[in-house]
């Protein structure tokens, strides 16, 4: 059963976005998904309701990249408790360490493998997020 | 010859002078007032004698009066004053008769008073007898009575005016008295003061006197009591030696001094017997010099009954009398026996010193504790070609080049102060005129206390080796100074080479993240047209995009080892507690989660928990297993056992036989690999079989490797063909520091 109805991927490559919408309407083809180019878009777009119930972070991206805007919506009363999974291609150690200290819910590296990305997405979409503590 | 009396004797004199004036004084004085006395008595019995004289005329006159009023009234009360008046008057002549004893022509007045008195009353009487008988011989009696009173009055005037004119002269004289006595007395008083005074201070100097003299003498007593202490302390014996009557007394110590165990009765000779006979004379010639010098001195031996042979050392002073005679002679003696044997001792003992420094080549000198030279051996001597006044004492630096001598006297003083060994080279000037290279030493001489007594120090010639050495030190400076010029030039191209390794570090990460992206964009989508219309593809044209997935993949794989690789050169990494056992079932858990991935088994033991980067040990298991699960046998599921012991580093390779390792194999039963090329695999880039049988980038090992190198660790391979390998790896025990 999935509960969430809204996503949103935060990523600035167009390839990268195409490939996780494809996942998506693979692995939960009713679920809306909404992309953002960057944090700062991403913003602007939580501002118009409904929030998502779900966002996507890479942590690179130009404007405002994957760590402040994390930072922004963890302080921000309406939206910290939406749950945050920073999706990116680093599998650095000091990176995860970052985005969990920084309030992220999960994180996990962008596979190149389809069937990979769907069954990570699906494990993903069927978490009870009310268990995480992820606030600051 | 005139005789001074002595301060005393004069005292004395002076004193009896005094008494004898007080005492004649007050005898004077005594009689003064006697005479006061006798002066105002004389006046008294003047007024006295003056006062009876009148009243016995009184009383004539009354018996006078009386007769008359009897005649003429024949009143019976008339016979009264007659009656009394006869005896009274003459009772008070006689009386005056006796107080004028003292002058006889008055007393003859009074005597002749008297019988004129006499004669009144009788003539007194017949009148008043004839008075009863009319008769006429009356007239004539009054006419006698008053012719007789008359002469009775005249007398009695004269007498009075003897009396006063005495009584003139005795006031005057008693006036006299009353003036001087007192002066005399005053006198008397005054001196009597004065004695008394002057007596008073001599007692009380006497007092005084008796005090300082007891003080004194207290004093004494304590200085006496001092001296005996100190002469036993040292044990000296006395003596006592009255020249005059040639009595010598010696206290106890000095008889044992002589060997003699206290006889009583020993006497003077019998000391002088036990002097050594060569001696005797020097003890004689030492008495007879002491008469006129006032002290006596001189050491000599004694021999002892039992033939043994002592020193003594004899000191005295002569008390001479007043005419300068000697009168008497005190004196110590004490036994210097010792003394003379260490003495005696010293004195061979430097003799022998001097003999072997004499016969030693090298240059021995001596100096005193202020670094005075005080001895040189033979050596000096013949070296310098100098005599013992050219190189005495301060000279000695003479011979020391001048461009070594200022250094030279600076470190020995600075010896001399600090009491620290002394050693210098220097050249010094031999006869030959040469300078020779030296090296000079000095150690100091301690006594008991540790004060510094003197110095000891010796010479070396080291002129042949200077000159060799010199040219080995030169040999050495120059070597010293291109190593520090390589060391320089080494720490720039370290300098360099960390700032290229930096770059290349960077580069390396940013290059492979980078390349990453587009490759895994391939992968993806080339997935992605197999996965949406790769049914419909001829089968070719399935092959070729295969192709390009299996390529890309390689590739993909070769950039992400390439990656790891590069990051295990990261020095930066800390050190933390890292248990094994939850790295491995980390890669466990990764690898089952791993798509399409062989079944296996992994048999762990207990694994230490050691200080290592927990990332690096994640790559190292990562690698290990990985290869193990690779290279199995066909048909046969992987089978992968880790241990862990301890071993000592003299069974491992390369390593500290002084440390302790963590042994901890991986062993696996797959493939395995010939042994010869154990060392070859751990390679960057070699690999021991084509990709086709088994793909692989040549990099894991070689990662592992690195990482145990980061640990100082090791890691060495043991395989056998067709059975399995065994990796071990090798980590201290304890914590290596990056």
């Amino acid at each position: 059963m999935k509960k969430a109805k809204r996503i949103l991927l935060v990523d600035d490559d167009v390839d990268d976005q195409m490939y996780f919408r494809d996942a998506v309407s693979e692995v939960s083809p009713s679920l809306q998904c909404e992309i953002a180019n960057n944090g700062s878009e991403a913003l602007q777009q939580i501002a118009v309701p409904p929030p998502p119930d779900l966002i996507f972070m890479d942590l690179n991206m130009p404007v405002m990249n994957g760590y402040e805007c994390l930072v922004t919506l963890r302080k921000m009363e309406q939206y910290k408790d939406i749950p945050i999974i920073i999706f990116t291609t680093s599998n650095n150690s000091h990176d995860i360490a970052q985005a969990k200290r920084l309030g992220a819910a999960l994180y996990f590296t962008k596979p190149a493998d389809f069937k990979m990305l769907c069954n990570k997405l699906d494990r993903i979409l069927d978490l009870d997020f009310s268990r995480f503590n992820f606030v600051l | 010859m005139t005789i001074r009396p002595t301060g005393a004797a004069f005292q004395h004199l002076a004193f009896i002078g005094l008494i004898l004036l007080l005492m004649g004084l007050s005898f004077i004085s005594y009689r003064r007032i006697i005479r006061l006395n006798s002066d105002i008595e004389l006046v008294n019995h003047t007024n006295l004698v003056k006062e009876k004289l009148e009243k016995a005329l009184s009383y004539i006159k009354d018996a006078e009066t009386g007769q008359r009023g009897f005649l003429l009234t024949r009143d019976s009360s008339f016979f009264a004053p007659y009656v009394g008046a006869k005896e009274n008057a003459v009772k008070l002549i006689e009386q005056v008769e006796i107080l004028t004893d003292d002058n006889k022509p008055q007393q003859q007045n009074a005597r002749n008073l008297r019988v004129l008195a006499l004669k009144r009353f009788d003539i007194l009487a017949l009148s008043l007898a004839l008075a009863d008988s009319h008769s006429p011989a009356t007239a004539g009696n009054l006419a006698e009575g008053k012719k007789t009173m008359d002469l009775i009055r005249n007398l009695v005037a004269q007498m009075q005016q003897v009396e006063n004119d005495l009584l003139k002269q005795r006031e005057q004289a008693s006036r006299d008295s009353f003036a001087i006595t007192p002066v005399y007395l005053l006198a008397f008083s005054v001196l009597a003061i004065m004695m008394l005074a002057f007596a008073y201070s001599k007692v009380r100097d006497e007092t005084l006197l008796r005090y300082s003299a007891e003080d004194s003498r207290a004093k004494i007593e304590e200085l006496e009591t001092r001296s005996r202490l100190a002469i036993d302390a040292a044990e000296l014996g006395t003596f006592d030696w009255d020249l005059k009557k040639q009595e010598f007394n010696s206290s106890q110590r000095v008889l044992r001094i002589f060997g003699f165990n206290g006889h009583p009765s020993t006497r003077h000779q019998d000391l002088l017997d036990r002097f050594h006979p060569d001696d005797r004379g020097v003890r004689n010639k030492a008495v007879e010099d002491s008469f006129a010098k006032g002290t006596l001195a001189y050491e000599a031996r004694i021999i002892w009954p039992d033939a043994s042979v002592h020193w003594v050392s004899v000191f005295g002073k002569i008390l001479h009398s007043e005419t300068g005679e000697p009168q008497r002679m005190y004196g110590i003696v004490m036994d210097i026996t010792r003394q003379k044997t260490i003495l005696a001792e010293l004195t061979e003992s430097e003799t022998r010193f001097r003999l072997l420094a004499d016969s030693m080549p090298q240059l021995i000198w001596t100096s005193d504790a202020s670094g005075n030279m005080v001895y040189f051996n033979r050596a000096v001597f013949e070296y310098a070609g100098l005599d013992h006044k050219k190189i005495n004492n301060d000279r000695w630096f003479n011979i020391v080049h001048p461009d070594d001598k200022e250094e030279n006297l600076q470190k020995w003083a600075q010896a001399i102060q600090s009491g620290v060994e002394f050693i210098f080279e220097h050249r010094l000037l031999n006869r030959n005129g040469e300078y020779r290279w030296q090296l000079s030493r000095a150690l100091p001489q301690r006594d008991e206390e540790g004060k510094i007594q003197g110095w000891v120090g010796t010479s070396t010639d080291i002129h042949e080796q200077k000159n060799s050495m010199s040219a080995l030190e030169k040999l050495v400076r120059d070597r010293t100074r291109s190593l520090e010029e390589a060391n320089f030039n080494l720490e720039k191209t370290i300098g360099e080479l960390k700032v290229s390794n930096a770059e290349l570090e960077s580069f390396n990460y940013v290059a492979s993240h980078d390349l990453q992206e587009p490759l895994r964009k391939i992968i993806a989508f080339t997935g992605r047209i197999l996965d949406k219309d790769g049914a419909s593809f001829s089968e070719l044209t399935r092959d070729y995009f295969n192709r390009v997935m299996a390529a890309a993949v390689r590739m993909r794989r070769l950039i992400d080892a390439f990656l790891s690789y590069s990051r295990t050169t990261n020095t930066n990494a800390v050190f933390e507690p890292t248990d094994l056992n939850a790295i491995v079932r980390e890669v466990r858990i990764e690898l089952q989660e791993s798509p399409d991935q062989k079944p296996f088994r992994i048999i762990c033991g207990k694994l230490p928990v050691v200080q290592a980067i927990p990332f690096q040990m994640h790559q190292l298991f990562d690698n290990l297993i990985e290869n193990a699960i690779k290279y199995s046998r066909p048909g046969i599921d992987p089978e992968i056992n880790i241990s862990a012991e301890k071993v000592s580093g003299s069974e491992v390779h390369g390593a500290n036989p002084e440390l302790t390792y963590w042994k901890i194999s991986v062993a696996d039963n797959g493939i395995g690999f010939d042994q010869q090329y154990a060392e070859k695999i751990f390679e960057l880039f070699q690999r021991l079989h084509g990709k086709s049988t088994f793909e692989g980038t040549g990099i894991g090992l070689a990662i592992c490797k690195k990482v145990m190198h980061n640990h100082k660790g090791f890691i060495s391979a043991t395989g056998t063909v067709g059975t399995g390998s065994v990796f071990n790896v090798y980590l201290p025990v304890g914590s290596p520091e990056a």
